[in-house]
């Protein structure tokens, strides 16, 4: 456990977590919360007051501009857009503010029945964001943000929407969470999980990047047999799209591309294929998640095979209990080919159930139990 | 009625070539998908529009940028006519509208100034909405963005310009505010919104003395107090609200001006939709032309029947000359399987003419591909093949067993019978193609069935081309005769050669039989005179494909007997 010293760390932390989404080539970041009303608005406003970009762009996933929330019947935070932001809104929300906006693009996509449109705004006002729904649809949209002109872009995202944390084009995650969630010890474990996600070891430092670049767009699952090298210059790289088994790395290594995409219900076909080459298998790409059934098909090959390693798209893509991600972990079997970045941890110690913490003991707990940046956005020492 | 049945549609493959014509706005869609078909005494108009397919043809194949510039604009028109309508009654346009109006404009203008620089300005009619777009760009700045500038009004400038000047001095003062606070209280930082534990007494007592907050909230465990700004803050705040509310008033003014300005042109606008939608079909079929190395075809007015020259008395002048003929889906289909496709040659001197041929030779799809070109051509749709002269039909009609479907409750050659005599009854000149008529039937009613459709197509104004394997057809004496050359003996037997009949085996064996058929098969017609029996080449076909020689052997015995 670290003990830290809290009044360092109350501006430290602050600003650790702004230079840690402002470094440069950065250009998007996610803002997820552990669960409803954790804090995300506001912390995406002061974000958006205490960033240094001089032009934000701003979405959301989905339609997430309900004024009440009608579980907890609260009123939510709008979103407070500084002047020179880009973000997205149905006509609706342009027609209440169009003496301020400047219309940039009507989006391809829709949220709640009607349109979303691209606009700047030229002086602060406050605004319902909307984004589209999928994943493809936000990212595509951040792209077209980003071609405005935006340096970089926050998206107002939800863990249950969590898919858009796992794009490769995310830079980084900021993960919010309230007492909402549940007690501060379940609190604590919601952090670590995902604190651990990211501590899964990029394949980068594994394989090369043109091998990389393949299984990024891969949706079946694939073996290789043989003693795992890093051959950046291997020119037989390529031949790995067109599914054949090609040798990759040395002569003595081969891909092999199952027919399948997920294990389950091919237990017996992967096991057969596993022993049968008379190769020692050294990485199993699976292009979707790791299931707890999954896993347990593994883990027999896994010990039968010192030295497997499982490479799968995104952290996220973990869905195996507890127990077994610690065994996983202990035996450093797991690799992904795009590392998830928490810039920092934020700390509401407001529960609109009613079920507060003492907030002092809530950053003090979060950060004895975390190197990150904790932020509590209404934190001052003194 | 239609110009195409649904039926005979689906068996010529009209809607797999027609995807092959794709506009990029939704206006030039939308009218891809209503457009009438040319019907005969409207030749001049179908040739002007083929003029101006060709004109595109030459600058698309020529020019990239022009291709670039006049697809990608098109690409961004929307359908937004009700904008239109919306501005010619008066109705105060909202600012996604403005932006709608004025992206239209901006993309409007690059197509229309790309068509002045390549001489292409009497394709369609764009009218000039230079000035248009200069209101809505005031700034000059030449993008499709919009906002109300406040060159619009030196009110709403000066209304903005305060309200800039003010949000800086509301910024300054409460950071100045801020940062007064955390040095009287001793605090590292200073948010406007504070949460507290409760248990940390010195600071609750802190900002509880303090003026610079006040405690807004309060739970069992922890105290929020928000940042309490000076009274000059709060008095700049209402002030803030109120120039908001005065520009908002201003701007409302400037949207209705602008709304009144788009509005006298609203039906120029309208028009203006229209042509583009023009231009983006036009655009689309003549790069369908390049795409398939197409050519405009010479259309000609079929003879009346006055003029016509007695049915079997030969004409001179063709009543469809298709050179290089290529039916697209099915050259899309061989060249998947990596087999190149054979164009054909057809020249029908008459209206009624009889092919014959060996299976697998290639009729049907003769019969296909000549639909299609009418079909093509009735669109002004450039012609897949080297040259074409053909006339403008009423309507095209395609009979087979095969594919027909439209009623279940019927056997195949109920409908096709149903179908056909459906067709004859349809009042015009059509284009019969008729594929094996009556082969679901017994071979001896079937082929006199077959025969009486075509003595009664004589009587009829349109053009026929049926495909047969009866010998009654054939022998119509006022009807022209085409065999297609098939398979020659000696290829037969290089053939026979090639594929050992043993060698059998599979989806495979059959693939690799059938693409060395393929090679061999010679598609192009021939004429033949009458009374000249089909052909008889179903064994040679059978041995070819390796059918079972048990089975081959049977048919030989039984057809020697029958000798």
């Amino acid at each position: 456990m670290i003990r830290v010293n809290q009044q360092d760390r109350s501006v430290s932390d602050k600003e650790r977590l702004l230079n840690t989404i402002g470094e440069s080539g950065k250009r998007i970041t996610v803002i997820v919360g552990l669960s409803k009303n954790a804090g995300k608005t506001t912390f995406l406003n002061w974000l958006l007051e205490h960033c240094k970009f001089t032009a934000k762009g701003v979405i959301t996933t989905g339609l997430d501009g309900e004024d009440i929330d009608l579980l907890e019947n609260v009123r939510k935070p709008k979103v407070c857009i500084p002047p020179g932001t880009i973000f997205t809104v149905r006509a609706s929300e342009m027609q209440r503010l169009s003496g301020f906006l400047e219309v940039l693009e009507k989006s391809a996509y829709r949220a709640g029945g009607e349109n979303i449109w691209l606009v700047r705004n030229d002086t602060g006002l406050e605004a319902e964001i909307v984004g589209p729904p999928s994943v493809a649809e936000q990212i595509e949209t951040a792209g077209r943000i980003l071609s405005h002109g935006a340096e970089h872009i926050f998206i107002d995202g939800s863990l249950d929407r969590k898919a858009i944390g796992a794009s490769p084009l995310v830079d980084s995650l900021v993960i919010t969470g309230s007492p909402v969630y549940g007690p501060l010890p379940a609190l604590k474990k919601g952090y670590k999980g995902l604190y651990d996600l990211a501590k899964i070891e990029g394949a980068s430092g594994q394989i090369s990047s043109g091998v990389l670049e393949v299984l990024n767009e891969e949706d079946y699952i694939r073996i290789l047999f043989g003693p795992l090298k890093k051959g950046l210059s291997d020119p037989q790289e390529s031949p790995l799209r067109d599914g054949r088994s090609v040798a990759l790395h040395a002569s003595s290594s081969e891909w092999i591309r199952l027919p399948f995409k997920t294990l389950l219900g091919h237990e017996k076909e992967m096991l057969s294929l596993l022993r049968s080459k008379g190769k020692e298998p050294s990485l199993i790409f699976i292009p979707g998640s790791l299931t707890e059934r999954s896993f347990q098909l593994l883990k027999g090959p896994i010990q039968e095979f010192p030295g497997l390693k499982i490479i799968l798209k995104h952290p996220f893509h973990v869905k195996v209990a507890d127990s077994s991600f610690r065994w996983l972990r202990q035996k450093n079997i797991l690799l992904v080919l795009k590392r998830m970045e928490i810039a920092g941890l934020i700390v509401n110690s407001y529960a609109v159930n009613g079920n507060h913490i003492d907030c002092e003991h809530f950053r003090r707990s979060i950060r004895d139990e975390f190197s990150l940046p904790v932020v509590d956005v209404m934190e001052v020492s003194g | 009625m239609a110009y195409i049945d649904r039926e005979s549609s689906k068996s010529l493959h009209i809607p797999q070539i027609m995807e092959m014509v794709s506009p990029f706005s939704e206006v030039g869609r939308r009218l891809k998908s209503s457009v009438k078909p040319f019907s005969p005494g409207r030749e001049d108009e179908l040739r002007g529009e083929y003029h101006k397919v060709r004109a595109l043809m030459q600058v698309l194949k020529s020019h990239r940028e022009f291709r670039l510039t006049v697809t990608f604009s098109l690409s961004r028109i929307e359908n937004i006519r009700q904008s239109f309508v919306k501005a010619t009654t008066t109705e105060l346009l909202e600012l996604n509208e403005l932006y709608e109006i004025k992206n239209f404009l901006y993309h409007y203008e690059k197509i229309r100034d790309a068509l002045l620089r390549h001489n292409l300005k009497d394709l369609v009619r764009l009218i000039p909405f230079e000035s248009l777009f200069r209101l809505l760009d005031p700034e000059e700045q030449r993008i499709p963005t919009f906002h109300i500038s406040s060159r619009y009004s030196e009110t709403l400038a000066a209304l903005r310009l305060k309200l800039f000047e003010l949000n800086g001095k509301m910024r300054y003062m409460e950071q100045k505010s801020l940062e007064q606070a955390q040095k009287e209280l001793e605090l590292r930082t200073a948010e406007r919104q504070i949460v507290v534990s409760r248990q940390n007494k010195r600071l609750v007592q802190k900002l509880d003395e303090s003026q610079w907050y006040a405690l807004s909230d309060e739970n069992f465990a922890n105290l929020t107090f928000v940042f309490r700004p000076p009274e000059e803050i709060i008095r700049l705040e209402r002030e803030q609200n109120s120039l908001r509310h005065k520009i908002e008033e201003e701007e409302l003014k400037v949207r209705k001006e602008l709304s009144r300005e788009i509005g006298e042109r609203g039906n120029d606008l309208i028009t203006a939709l229209s042509e583009i939608a023009r231009l983006d079909y036009l655009i689309a079929r003549a790069l369908f032309g390049c795409e398939i190395n197409g050519i405009i075809p010479t259309i000609f007015t079929l003879r009346s029947d006055k003029t016509e020259p007695p049915l079997g008395v030969k004409s001179t002048s063709p009543v469809i000359s298709l050179q290089g003929a290529v039916n697209l889906f099915i050259k899309k289909e061989l060249e998947s399987e990596k087999l190149e496709y054979q164009a054909v040659d057809i020249h029908f001197n008459d209206r009624i003419n009889i092919i014959t041929g060996a299976n697998m030779a290639g009729k049907s799809t003769l019969l296909k591909t000549i639909g299609q070109l009418f079909y093509l051509a009735a669109h002004a749709i450039p012609l897949p093949c080297r040259k074409a002269e053909l006339p403008l039909l009423d309507f095209i009609f395609f009979s087979s067993d095969s594919e027909s479907s439209f009623r279940t409750d019927l056997s195949s050659f109920a409908s096709e019978l149903i179908s056909i005599n459906n067709a004859v009854k349809q009042p015009g000149r059509g284009l019969f193609l008729i594929d094996e008529f009556a082969r679901g039937t017994n071979p001896l009613e079937g082929e006199s069935f077959a025969r009486a459709i075509l003595e009664l197509l004589i009587e009829r104004r349109g053009i026929a081309v049926s495909a047969t394997h009866f010998s009654s057809p054939s022998l119509i004496s006022r009807a022209a005769h085409y065999r297609v050359i098939g398979l020659s003996r000696n290829d037969y037997q290089k053939l026979k050669k090639t594929l050992s009949p043993d060698e059998q085996g599979g989806k495979d064996d059959l693939k690799k039989r059938i693409q060395v058929l393929h090679r061999y098969m010679n598609y192009q017609l021939e004429s033949v005179e009458t009374s000249n029996i089909p052909p008889r080449a179903a064994l040679m076909i059978a041995e070819v494909l390796g059918v079972d020689r048990e089975i081959i052997d049977k048919v030989k015995s039984f057809m020697k007997g029958k000798r």
